[in-house]
Order: C-alpha cells, then structure tokens, then sequence
C-alpha cells in the first residue's frame, strides 16, 4: 500500500543540485505509488513559474529546439501526469507558500500547484508516513 | 532506539558544517540508533577512496550504515572501484523505499 510523503523544499530554479535531487525523489515516489505532497517556499514558489521559456544557445549553435533546454516548470507539469490521482495513480499536491510568492511577483504558475501556507505545510506534516525538509545553503 | 536516516548533500570540503554534520551521525549511532547517511549530489566526494575523510571512517565504525547514490556519483564520475570500503551504491527507488519504510526513519537533509 502507498504511503504519503511530504517533501518540504526552497531553492530556486536552476541554482542548486538539490532541486533536481528533489525531483528525482518525487518522481521515484510516485512511480512507486506513494501520495506526494510538496510544499515548495522561498525561491522554490518559481520553480513552476508558467513565464519560463527555454532557449538556444549560440555557443552549442543549437535552435530552441534541438537545445531542448529543460524548465523546471515542464517538469512540474511532468509530475502532476504522473500523480493525478486518477485511475489509480498517486496524488501529487504540490502548494506555494503565498507570502512568498508575493514577496517575490511570482504569481503567475502552471497548471497543478495550489496556493498556500505553511498552514498547509503542518497539514501535510500530521497527515504523511514521512517528510523530507530539503533545505538551501 | 530510534531510526535515521540523513541526507548528505555537501561536500566536506566545501563547508565546515559537514563536520558536525558527519560527527551527528557517529554519535547517534554510538548511542545505539539505527543511522544512515545517504550521499546525495557533491555529498558523494566524501565517499571516494582516496578523499580519506576520517569522519565517514569513524561513522562506518560506528556501525553507520553509508549508501551513495548511484546518479550523483555517475554525475561526478565516481566509479564502483573509486568508493572508500563500506559504501554501498544505492538508487533512487531504494532511497524512497527507506523513506516509506514501515518503521519510518526520522529523517535531514545537510
């Protein structure tokens, strides 16, 4: 049976190893079936920041499209198909801390993730088997 | 006894933290918890051979169980034949598997 694990995380796009590791975790956790919640706070709130645009890159001479530069918010995207909670699939529930995405304009996100507060992150922490707090520097 | 299961991210040579961090988990597990250290991103350069970190050496000892994980290490080009004794290449599933263990490990991340 699945279990529901919460990871807490910070950092903003692109700036530390540790965002893809909690990405890999996450994903990993609902491959294996576990409910996930995610309570993304500080810089994380733009990790699915719907105004990220890939680009090319002169130096590879590449074209938007064969640089195929990631964005952090298809990969949110990416794990909300995998954990929608349909058909007997997980559930990711990812929520932004607001104040935070306030402080920051950063307000405008894909589809998936929910406003919030750490209101929301003491939920999550009563209601999982376990819980990741992935700090920054 | 409790259960933990910690999550090293640093390199020990880029901050002084990742000794106390290190000096935590041989405590712990020389008061007779069940501890593991789970080498994550530039916390794997702890685990190669010739780092010759003392402090993972004094946690093994103490009966810490290490595991690295496998894509950080392929990352760095840290090889199976590159890693100090008593580390043992773990892969994302498995260090998912530990979280959700039935008898949940109180889990940080350095």
């Amino acid at each position: 049976m699945g279990k529901t694990l919460t990871f807490a995380i910070m950092e903003p796009p692109y700036e530390a190893a540790r965002s893809t590791t909690a990405f890999r975790l996450i994903d990993a956790a609902l491959s294996a079936g576990h409910d996930v919640n995610v309570f993304a706070y500080e810089g994380a709130v733009s990790l699915t920041n719907s105004k990220q645009t890939p680009h090319a890159n002169a130096i590879h001479g590449t074209t938007v499209d064969t640089e195929q530069h990631p964005t952090t918010k298809d990969w949110v995207s990416a794990l909300f198909k995998k954990g929608d909670g349909q058909d007997g699939r997980p559930k990711l529930d990812w929520v932004l801390c607001g104040l935070c995405m306030d402080e920051r304009g950063a307000t405008e996100n894909v589809p998936g993730p929910r406003r919030g507060s750490p209101a929301d992150f003491v939920k999550f922490i009563a209601a999982s088997h376990n819980l990741v707090a992935i700090g920054t520097r | 006894m409790a259960k933990f299961l910690l999550f090293e991210s640093v390199d020990p040579l880029e901050s002084r933290s990742a000794d106390d961090y290190w000096e935590m988990a041989a405590d712990l597990a020389g008061k007779g918890h069940s501890v593991t250290v789970a080498l994550v991103d530039n916390g794997v350069f702890a685990a190669r051979k010739g780092a010759q970190w003392k402090a993972l050496e004094t946690a093994r000892g103490k009966g810490v169980e290490l595991v690295a994980d496998e894509f950080s290490l392929a990352e760095r080009a840290i090889t199976t034949a590159k890693l100090a004794a008593g580390v043992r290449v773990i892969d994302v599933q498995q260090l998912v598997a530990k979280l959700a263990d039935e008898d949940a490990p109180r889990t940080l991340w350095h």
